[in-house]
């Protein structure tokens, strides 16, 4: 176990290399201008160029990616251009709203998804398995913006049971916290429960029909047994593969919902990032997800061969 | 249908409302400066909450930046000599008062006693001179000002002197502009062309900086050995009392998020929303919605360095194609947040001049087309760099392009995201056509396109020297004069077409109380009622 653990991390190193350079390469290619941004619209273009020789903007692009690359293996991911601060404590700040908002959504995702799925494969081919499967896709086209917008304007603005948008820090209390966090998580959370409830019906139909659940009915065990012991068990590993996938995707992908919501977490500092062309914060942002989907991937793997021994030896 | 919507067909009673908010939005929102929150009883105390577009630059150094949020938020916190009345006119801040000399070659600062700093230190004129320094080497206003001075030096405690090459009449209207602001000497030279630290904001305005959490607000408290001028407040000069306990400026880059809090009340007051949005915010009695006069006009500037457009008939040639009132229309939608004039400057200003402007909003296709037979176009493509991410400015591209294309002109958009544009258009070989904004409430001497290295790149002899006159003049009406000039001179040269002025919409609760209509906001004299 221990030397899977051990190749998989030193597979990363390569990964994590490929993604640095393809973001550096990426964004250097892509035209925009940090200084403008920063220095505002009536900044003289002699005070621009000045500054972009303080950043070290002007300096030749093999110059600028080997020191950052050199800063990145040291631990030190360079400072935001806009934000005038180490990028790794603009991620650090920006941790706990993504990691609330990511384990809400995947719960809501799991809640709402995987009784679905089961229910629908129970009764393949009626009109629950038909209505349900109907409502996921609905729930899988329904766009992330749209869902969030109408959400608020039901609940924050005519109800007001909940807040707009915002966040409260956990440290202002869990109910406080909650509050801001409800509607956001809802709505990231209902289209993965869509897509969580097709895989597991789709899961739990091929684990139905193997031959041991046909022992189990000829034993004559009682349908919720064979389903919910035998079946689902072995219909889970798949699914905690997908749910980790689920829960990496949430973590660097919730940019619109973090948007909509003005939620102060990784995705919306990333995409402003863009926006602003701070290179360094893009960098770090990126390498930072690719390195918890990698790690959150291999913490998957680590499950499910704890789960089924066959894994381990491939 | 939305919720709005829906409310505002159901009743009698609301149709009339929205009527009335309609009809009465252009008037009753443009109460002067003075009169809109005089006769509010204003109670101490308070939280305020409000919505920005988003994370300032610079966080609130208005001298590093010249963004607007940044020098916005600055006002609140630092002060400088002078201040700009309702009119636009500089009155005095820190100063007592000052002499000049009548060839405005020297200028004496007396500053105010008993002045302190958010850090208890008294302001002495070691400090303005140290803040104007610091200035003069990054600010491009400030480098106008520096260029032409030979001295400035602190003859006492209390006493600025400068002294100029060159004539300098629009000395004290600079000074009043937010990023001419006074720190504290160790804290000015201490950031020289750096961003001055958080730790370091400190200034003699009515509120101080407290805390700063990046991307969920920026925290203000009342500066309470506040030390405030006694004259009536008129526009940001005047008497300045800090009623409110906090100020919070809350980054909310999305607008509809920004009007949602609004009404359910999270939010107090919230700055640029969409002209859409006003309907909404009048159908609610719990908001007040603010049509802000003067605030930004526009204008397709050409690439002068390079390309079609160094000649001045083929600038001439489009401006004559197209509705100058119609391309507002089509940026800004509707009719009581924009304004058809061709003055550089709002008509709420002392530099308000339409002269040689007979040909805005006056177009003649036959003269165009011959203006382009005689500027020798010959179907060359003309790139006009646009970007979505300001809905006006592609709308008001796209429309001029179909104009420009019905006699004849070859263009394409190219639409990218705003820092794009931004790179491209300090590139001549970029680009012919992009489109801007610039203050209406600004000296025309220190709009950016004077600079001739700024994009769109207007080199001009004629527009040097007026621009010099207008920086040396001491008397208002020669000054009004050289303004006429110099506008009859945009008109000729066609540097860039003025277009039309557009008016922002901001949103504030009804509970606060004594907020006064200004271009730049400001919080003080102003409190939470109820």
């Amino acid at each position: 176990m221990v030397s899977f653990i051990i190749r998989r991390l030193v597979s990363m190193i390569p990964v994590m290399l490929m993604v640095a350079t393809g973001v550096f390469l990426l964004l250097k290619l892509t035209p925009g201008d940090p200084v403008g941004v920063i220095l505002g619209p009536d900044a003289t273009e002699e005070r621009r160029q000045a500054l972009r020789d303080d950043l070290g903007l002007n300096d030749p692009l093999i110059v600028q990616y080997v020191r950052w690359l050199g800063d990145a293996v040291r631990g030190d991911l360079g400072d935001s251009l806009f934000l005038n601060q180490p990028v790794l404590i603009s991620l650090w700040e920006r941790a706990e709203p993504t990691l609330v908002l990511t384990m809400l959504a995947t719960l809501v995702a799991l809640s709402i998804g995987l009784p679905t799925g089961i229910l629908a494969a129970q009764n393949r081919g009626k009109w629950l398995d038909m209505g349900s499967m109907g409502v996921a896709i609905l729930g899988i086209s329904m766009p992330t913006f749209w869902l969030g917008l109408n959400l608020i304007l039901v609940f924050a603005v005519t109800l007001r049971w909940l807040p707009v948008a915002g966040y409260a820090p956990l440290s202002e209390g869990l109910w406080e916290s909650l509050r801001y966090m409800i509607l956001p998580a809802i709505t990231l959370g209902v289209a993965q429960a869509a897509l969580l409830a097709r895989m597991t019906r789709s899961m739990m139909l091929d684990v139905l029909s193997a031959e041991y659940v046909r022992v189990a009915r000829a034993k004559g065990l009682r349908e919720r047994r064979v389903v919910y012991f035998h079946a689902l068990r072995n219909a889970l590993i798949p699914l905690i593969n997908v749910a980790g996938l689920i829960f990496a995707a949430l973590l660097g992908g919730a940019v619109v919902t973090e948007q909509i919501f003005n939620i102060p977490g990784i995705g919306r500092l990333l995409i402003q990032a863009v926006g602003r062309r701070d290179v360094p914060l893009v960098q770090g942002t990126v390498l930072v997800i690719a390195a918890i989907y990698v790690l959150v991937n291999l913490m998957v793997d680590i499950f499910s061969a704890v789960l089924d021994p066959r894994l381990r030896e491939t | 249908m939305s919720y709005y919507l829906e409310r505002a067909l159901s009743s009698k009673a609301d149709r009339r409302q929205f009527a009335l908010g309609a009809a009465g939005a252009a008037g009753a929102l443009t109460l002067g400066a003075s009169n809109a929150g005089a006769q509010d009883e204003i109670s101490e105390g308070g939280e305020l909450q409000i919505a920005i577009i988003g994370e300032p630059p610079a966080v609130a150094d208005a001298v590093f930046t010249t963004a607007t949020i940044t020098n916005n938020i600055a006002q609140q916190m630092f002060e400088g000599l002078f201040a700009y009345d309702e009119s636009f006119n500089p009155q005095p801040m820190l100063i007592e008062d000052y002499d000049s000399s009548d060839d405005g070659l020297e200028f004496s600062f007396r500053l105010r006693s008993g002045v302190t700093f958010h850090n208890g230190d008294p302001m002495t004129s070691a400090d303005v001179v140290a803040s104007l320094n610091r200035w003069g080497e990054i600010n491009g206003r400030g480098r106008l000002i520096y260029d032409r001075m030979n001295s400035i030096e602190a003859t006492d405690e209390t006493t600025v002197r400068m002294v100029f090459d060159q004539p300098s009449g629009v000395l004290p209207s600079f000074l009043a502009r937010s990023e001419a602001m006074i720190t504290p000497a160790s804290v000015a030279e201490a950031a020289g062309a750096e961003q001055i630290p958080t730790d370091q904001l400190i200034g003699t305005g009515p509120f101080r900086f407290e805390e700063h959490a990046i991307d969920q607000y920026l925290r203000l408290v009342r500066f309470d050995d506040y030390v405030s001028r006694d004259e009536e407040p008129n526009g940001l000069a005047g008497r300045r009392t800090p009623y409110l306990d906090s100020i919070d400026f809350v980054p909310v880059p999305d607008e509809s998020v920004r009007a949602n809090g609004l009404i359910t009340g999270e939010y107090h007051f919230a700055d640029v929303l969409s002209a859409d949005l006003a309907e909404m915010l009048e159908l609610d009695p719990g908001v007040e919605s603010i049509n802000v006069q003067p605030y930004y006009w526009y204008s397709p500037h050409f690439n002068k360095a390079a390309g079609l457009f160094t000649n001045q008939a083929l600038r001439h040639a489009v401006q004559l194609c197209f509705s100058q009132s119609e391309s507002m229309l089509a940026g800004f939608g509707r009719e009581e947040f924009v304004r058809f004039d061709a003055s550089i400057c709002g008509e709420e200003t002392a530099w308000y001049s339409t002269a040689g402007s007979d040909a805005y909003d006056n177009p003649d296709l036959d003269q165009a087309r011959a203006l382009l037979e005689e500027g020798g176009y010959d179907g060359e493509t003309v790139r006009w760099i646009a970007t979505r991410e300001y809905p006006y400015n592609f709308l008001m591209a796209d429309y001029t392009r179909q104009q420009m294309e019905a006699i004849g002109m070859n263009v394409e958009l190219v639409v990218s995201d705003w820092a794009t544009l931004v790179q491209n258009r300090a590139d001549p070989d970029a680009y012919e056509i992009f489109l801007t904004g610039h203050s209406q409430y600004s000296h025309p001497a220190t709009q950016p396109f004077n600079d001739p290295t700024w994009p769109g790149f207007w080199e001009s002899e004629a527009k040097t020297d007026l621009v010099n006159a207008m920086i040396a003049e001491t008397d208002p009406d020669a000054l009004t004069t050289i303004i006429d000039d110099y506008t009859t001179l945009v008109w000729e040269e066609m540097p860039f077409v003025k277009c039309g002025d557009n008016f922002v919409l901001r949103g504030r609760r009804t509970e606060v109380a004594g907020y006064v209509n200004v271009p730049d906001f400001f919080f003080w004299n102003v409190g939470l009622n109820g």
